[in-house]
């Protein structure tokens, strides 16, 4: 038997959880006795960690009375990350509607939004009343580090754009005197992936970048960070400015259904066509995952759906069967022909060596070394809760 | 004043390289002017393939072609004048090109953009003719963008002097990346020209602008932010706004002036509205 695990064929027994749906082709996933997957019994964890509910409430309102009272300089009293997807619409109709805050919406143009989510943003601003500031790339930075991780041959193909939000999201809070970043994950319903799928470190982007880009990222200023979010510049903006960063939604019994109803009802919002469909980038990163990596993102986030009772396994299990309709060949075109390779060029990219990221100089050595820091800093809210989670309790 | 024309700028979002992406979404805030009754939309400039895409070098289509066939079926369908910026083939050079079609699809109005930027040369031709067409809605002349810089407004002037009531521009207005929405992007730089002409010679001028991050070419690192300017000899009538997401439609109404002068009669009533002509030779 074998399985093929981040592109490389392991001698290993397939296996597929008994709950959710994901199966040895996870890095780092195990089964218990049960055949229950260590993917599952972290969601049952984080349900402790994040209670929804009454108690979810009142932890979110003692939130909400903090950041209510400290304001920015234009009386912004959060930022508020947005990308025209549900999730991050839905957290931007909370706080307006429900939680009675006074957010700047702040978006991240790396050049490959989908134009149904750029829609959705400005309706959505303008039928909330709230100021939208979308925060650019530069485009020859934005371009190169794409095809750079192309190169890389590493699974963290939108590395660039991560990084580029969550700077954004420091920038913007730091031009306002901004304390709270609200950004609208959920592990109910998106799940958590995998380290090597998604190794969320600034330094681990600028290292790659020096080894393998041919545009050198502009330096970092705290009001201008571009791509740079490695440990200096995060220990800046969390430690020093004190911005904390929260998920919302994790105390929230958070439904896709109902929240789509609302959002279509009040802000006239449009379904992008599919999860992460709010960067058409995801088509392209979706195909190289199933061809090159056999990785299925959304095997992940459905079997996070299953575990919220949102989707049947039976339903999850049809879906993965097949290839993910956001791989739309048109699409793929697209991105290539917009980061100005030939094709032939971007299957030379496919065909090289997988690797994944401690194959590169990165900072998972120095956080190695913080975990009861990072424990006490995401326990305190300076960081997401899930970011101790997702380094040192999870899948590889 | 003549009847006053209902008028839209169709201030749309362009991904370069990426004619029929770009069509689909021009077509339906062309079918929302129609709805509102709109007897006129304004496209912003080369909305094919995006300015100075290099794509268009190479897949750039011939007017009448396939490309203005798309708008003048379009005009046709929906009942309402259309003026749209192209990238036009023709014989063997491409040129950045704007077309007036009536509401019954027909071209009734060629140009080809003069006052290229140095970054358009390697890309387009420079025009050789400008001229104004009589039609239902009044006379009208185009000219495209950087054909309204302080420096070429002569080209605007002239269309004006030829007796054009509106004078319809398709633009793609760039800035820097590093601009946000809470800033005026411009800097007066499209409003003190367009205004400038507009009280001189009594003309309305309308500029539909693109938005959008522009993906390719000797731009990149800028892009398009909207903020179309429809402007009357009493100022500015309105503006789209500044965004770079989504694209917008701005309807409003224009009226054409009426009994206008001909000839030297117009350097006259420009003198006196207070143009030192003399200035600007010395």
């Amino acid at each position: 038997m074998s399985v093929i695990v981040n592109g490389v064929e392991l001698d290993i027994e397939h296996r597929r959880c008994v709950r959710c749906i994901q199966d040895s082709s996870v890095p780092g996933i195990n089964f218990d006795a049960e055949g229950v997957c260590n993917f599952c019994r972290m969601h049952e964890r984080l349900l402790e960690i994040y209670p929804s509910g009454k108690k979810g409430q009142d932890i979110l309102e003692s939130f909400f009375e903090k950041i209510r009272s400290t304001p920015g300089k234009s009386g912004y009293d959060c930022v508020v990350g947005v990308s025209g997807g549900r999730d991050s619409t839905y957290l931007l109709w909370k706080c307006v509607k429900e939680w009675g805050l006074r957010p700047l919406a702040v978006h991240f143009n790396d050049g490959f939004d989908n134009p149904v989510g750029g829609e959705n943003m400005s309706r959505a601003a303008e039928a909330l009343g709230v100021e939208l500031r979308t925060i650019t790339s530069d485009w020859r930075e934005a371009k190169d580090l794409k095809i750079t991780f192309l190169k890389a041959s590493v699974p963290d193909l939108n590395l660039g754009t991560d990084i580029g939000i969550a700077s954004s999201l420091y920038e913007a809070a730091f031009q306002e005197g901004i304390k709270y970043i609200l950004i609208g994950q959920s592990f109910r319903t998106e799940g958590i992936k995998p380290l090597s799928w998604s190794f969320f470190d600034g330094d681990y982007l600028r290292n790659v970048q020096k080894k393998l880009g041919m545009v050198p990222l502009r330096p970092w200023k705290p009001g201008d960070p571009g791509f740079n979010l490695g440990k200096k510049e995060l220990t800046y903006y969390t430690v020093l400015k004190k911005i904390r960063t929260l998920t919302p939604l994790y105390y929230v019994d958070y439904v896709r259904k109902d929240a789509e109803e609302i959002l279509k009802n009040e802000l006239g919002w449009v379904y992008p066509g599919a999860h992460y469909f709010d960067d058409l980038y995801h088509s392209l990163i979706h195909y190289v995952h199933r061809v090159k990596f056999n990785i299925d993102l959304n095997m992940n986030s459905d079997s996070a759906l299953v575990r919220s009772g949102q989707l049947s396994r039976e339903k999850a299990l049809e879906r993965a069967s097949g290839a993910y309709h956001i791989e739309d060949e048109r699409i793929i075109d697209l991105c290539i022909k917009r980061l100005g390779i030939s094709r032939n060029e971007f299957e030379s990219y496919l065909n090289l060596p997988p690797r994944t990221f401690r194959d590169y100089p990165t900072g998972y050595g120095y956080i190695k070394l913080l975990r009861i820091p990072i424990w006490m800093a995401s326990r305190a809210n300076l960081l997401p809760k899930i970011t101790y989670e997702k380094y040192f309790k999870h899948g590889k | 004043m003549d009847k006053p024309v209902k008028a839209a700028m169709v201030q749309l979002l362009v991904e370069g390289g990426e004619p029929e992406r770009n069509f689909e979404r021009a077509e339906k805030l062309v079918a929302g002017a129609s709805r509102e009754g709109c007897g006129l939309a304004v496209l912003p400039e080369t909305i094919d393939f995006g300015w100075t895409h290099p794509s268009s070098i190479d897949e750039a289509r011939p007017v009448p072609g396939s490309y203005s066939d798309f708008f003048c079926e379009a005009a046709a369908r929906y009942g309402i004048f259309l003026a749209v910026g192209l990238t036009e083939r023709r014989e063997d050079r491409n040129y950045n090109s704007a077309i007036l079609i009536d509401s019954s699809g027909n071209i009734l109005l060629k140009y080809s953009k003069i006052n290229l930027l140095e970054v358009e040369f390697p890309y387009y031709t420079v025009g050789g003719s400008i001229s104004v067409v009589d039609t239902a809605l009044g006379k009208i002349g185009l000219n495209i963008c950087s054909d309204n810089y302080i420096e070429s407004l002569h080209i605007a002037k002239t269309l004006a002097s030829m007796g054009a009531d509106f004078i319809l521009s398709p633009a793609s207005w760039t800035v820097d990346y590093s601009v946000a929405e809470s800033r005026e992007p411009y800097s007066q730089k499209w409003e003190r020209p367009l205004k400038h002409v507009a009280r001189l010679y009594d003309v309305t001028l309308i500029s539909a602008t693109a938005v959008g991050y522009i993906v390719g070419g000797p731009y990149e690192g800028k892009k398009m932010v909207g903020g179309s300017l429809a402007v009357s000899p009493e100022g500015i009538i309105t503006k789209g706004s500044v965004n770079e997401l989504a694209g917008e439609l701005i309807t409003f109404e224009a009226s054409p002036v009426s009994g206008r002068e001909k000839g030297v009669q117009i350097g006259e009533k420009v003198r006196k509205k207070g143009y030192d002509f003399e200035a600007v030779i010395k």
